[in-house]
């Protein structure tokens, strides 16, 4: 896998205040990665250092090998990206704004402005002024925008901000596509981490301006272990029984049901296991948290450590 | 470069004030010819252009005889349109004694301040107003370096003014000769050059004037361009710009009645035409020294936009 962008140490200091305090993580080719933290934690000031509207206190970014602050020119060139909204000439049209960005970087085509505006749909609305679209235009131009110069590495923040449910299904499928098909790197920003999890390979928790977490969605949903509620008519034999034949689960008696971390694969065999005992089990469900509890719990720790 | 210029050329006349401000340019150009239209019909009888001439040259003779305080300059200008009338009367070049095309033209270079104003009206907005529209970032992210962005914005500005200034100019030709005329005699410019009177090209002349008329204009412009640059407010640097348009010079000129570091004031340098006519502002100036202070000037200006400009962290 080839590392497209590396940042290392990148702290970010503004009068005094450090909104950004060494940051260090990696992305790879074909990798979503989301930049997930609450309002205010500093994702968009990191996304401003990486695209070189902001100058970094400390650290470095580095882009398919060139360093913003070294080589501004030859990095850039590899990103296309939206900071906030996307902000265009509202006395244009999108197509004259497409063709505003395209004059400014080398051998981007009629037929690829046309294939862009194909791609996020805009259709006839594309000759039509930016003053009269809707925030879902806008937002669909910005990405048009973002991918004119086919760039390896793709940033958005907020991308789904004012999409409807279908568009922001449509935006999820095609930065899938995009990862997956053009092995592009994106990164996108969001607070909202029941969108993430479905877009992104790995996320990356940001608060107070420190990475606290980074965990890759996969482990977070399928691998890491459930907790499941077994009612059961006798809990304490039940608990012996299943401690004795399963010893890397982890059993705790609440009330009249039992609290069972343990994985999807045991459940089969721990429900046998209490049949096969004569015991009668009324119920067993899932009590596992989602990641929405999980990144609750993750930053509220970080909050009381801090 | 040229297509960063294109494009900073596509928002300015993408705006429909654009449109207005060629317009009201327009619009005053016919005014003014309006009157000076007016004026004329109410004159009966056009003078004898030899008697004018003749009348010219007996008071410039009488300010050398009587003017005790005069400049070396002054007189030798002076002396020099003496001997242009002469010349007039001796080869029987006429002057025009009623307002022709040209003639027209050149009164017209009054309304270069006007011109002027659009041009810092759009020079003060180049920069601050992508700042506002929050489109600055857009720009930013590019491969382009933002001096590069920069230059290419005030190369827009500066082909405005010249397009401006070029709109008054045909303009004013046009209406000039509906309404006027043209007189063929007035055809050249007469100089006096290294002690004899020379012919000059009408039309090259009244491009210099316009040129060297046009001086304080653009390095308000360019004044205007580097306070929207610095402190990304349109109506902070056109504000500043046009009030100094206007009374700037008038107030260097009280200033320089008491003082003598008025000279290094930039309304002091910005007339040219001054040295021509041999007589400046402060005692002892001379055309190297406004040429200097200019250039002092105008590099400020744009050292203070363009370190501004690549430095700032842009959270727009
Ligand atoms: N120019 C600035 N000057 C001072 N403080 C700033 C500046 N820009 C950002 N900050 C501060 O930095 C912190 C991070 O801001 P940032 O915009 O990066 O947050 P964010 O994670 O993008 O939040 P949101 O989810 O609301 O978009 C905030 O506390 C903000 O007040
Ligand atoms: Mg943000």
């Amino acid at each position: 896998m080839t590392t497209l962008v590396e940042l290392k140490n990148v702290s970010k200091v503004i009068k005094g205040k450090r909104i950004i305090d060494s940051l260090s993580f990696t992305i790879q080719a074909g990798e979503v990665f989301g930049f997930l933290g609450p309002n205010g934690a500093g994702k968009t000031t990191t996304i401003r250092m990486i695209v070189g509207l902001m100058k970094l206190s400390e650290g470095d970014i580095v882009i398919c090998g060139h360093s913003i602050q070294k080589n501004f020119e030859k990095a850039v060139s590899n990103i296309g990206a939206i900071v906030e909204n996307p902000e265009m000439y509202k006395f244009l049209t999108g197509y004259q704004n497409l063709q505003q960005y395209a004059r400014m970087q080398k051998g981007i085509t009629k037929e690829r402005i046309a294939e862009v505006v194909q791609l996020v749909g805009l259709g006839d609305r594309i000759h039509d002024k930016v003053k009269t679209y809707s925030l879902g235009m806008r937002q669909r131009l910005g990405i048009a925008q973002s991918l004119l110069h086919s760039p390896k590495v793709l940033i958005l923040d907020e991308p789904t901000n004012g999409l409807d449910p279908a568009g922001i299904k449509e935006i999820r499928q095609y930065i899938r596509d995009l990862a997956e098909k053009e092995k592009m790197a994106v990164i996108v920003s969001s607070h909202l981490l029941s969108e993430m999890e479905m877009m992104c390979d790995r996320i990356g928790i940001i608060q107070k301006g420190r990475l606290i977490h980074v965990q890759s969605v996969r482990d977070w949903v399928d691998d890491g272990r459930e907790v499941y509620s077994i009612e059961v008519d006798h809990v304490d034999t039940a608990a012996k029984l299943m401690t004795a034949s399963f010893p890397d689960i982890r059993v705790k008696i609440a009330g009249s049901s039992l609290s069972v971390e343990a994985g999807k694969e045991q459940i089969p065999d721990i429900i046998s296991l209490l049949v096969s005992k004569n015991m009668r089990v009324y119920e067993v469900k899932q009590l596992s948290k989602t990641l929405e509890e999980k990144f609750l719990e993750i930053t509220e720790k970080q909050e009381a450590v801090s | 470069m040229g297509r960063l210029i294109r494009n900073e050329w596509i928002k300015i006349f993408k705006r429909p004030g654009t449109y207005v401000m060629i317009g009201l340019l327009i619009l005053m150009t016919g005014v003014f010819a309006g009157f000076t239209k007016y004026d004329e019909s109410r004159q009966k009888d056009t003078p004898n252009w030899r008697q004018v001439v003749q009348a010219e040259n007996a008071q410039y003779e009488n300010t050398l005889k009587e003017a005790t305080e005069i400049s070396k300059d002054h007189k030798a200008y002076l002396e020099g349109q003496i001997k242009v009338n002469e010349y007039r009367l001796a080869n029987n070049v006429p002057i025009d004694t009623k307002t022709s095309t040209l003639s027209f033209i050149e009164e017209n270079s009054s309304l270069l301040s006007f011109a002027g104003l659009f041009m810092i009206i759009i020079a003060g907005g180049i920069v601050a107003g992508e700042y506002s529209w929050g489109t600055i970032k857009m720009l930013l992210i590019r491969p382009i370096s933002r001096p590069k962005i920069l230059l290419s914005k005030y190369a827009a500005v500066v082909l405005f003014g010249l397009f401006m200034i070029a709109i008054l100019f045909v303009v004013s030709a046009l209406i000039g000769a509906v309404l006027f005329g043209s007189s063929s005699h007035s055809a050249v410019h007469l100089a006096y050059e290294g002690g004899k009177v020379v012919e000059q090209n009408m039309i090259v002349y009244l491009s210099k004037v316009y040129l060297l008329k046009s001086i304080d204009v653009f390095m308000l412009a360019t004044m205007a361009f580097m306070i929207s640059a610095v402190f990304r407010s349109s109506s902070l640097a056109i504000g500043i710009s046009l009030f100094l348009l206007f009374v700037g010079s008038n107030v260097t000129m009280l200033i320089a009645m008491k003082y003598d570091w008025a000279k290094y004031l930039l309304f002091a340098n910005t007339n040219l035409m001054q040295y021509e006519e041999g007589q400046t502002l402060v005692d002892g100036m001379t055309i190297g020294f406004s040429i200097t202070v200019l250039v002092i000037y105008y590099l400020v200006f744009q050292l203070l936009a363009f370190f501004t400009f690549a430095k700032r962290d842009v959270a727009a």
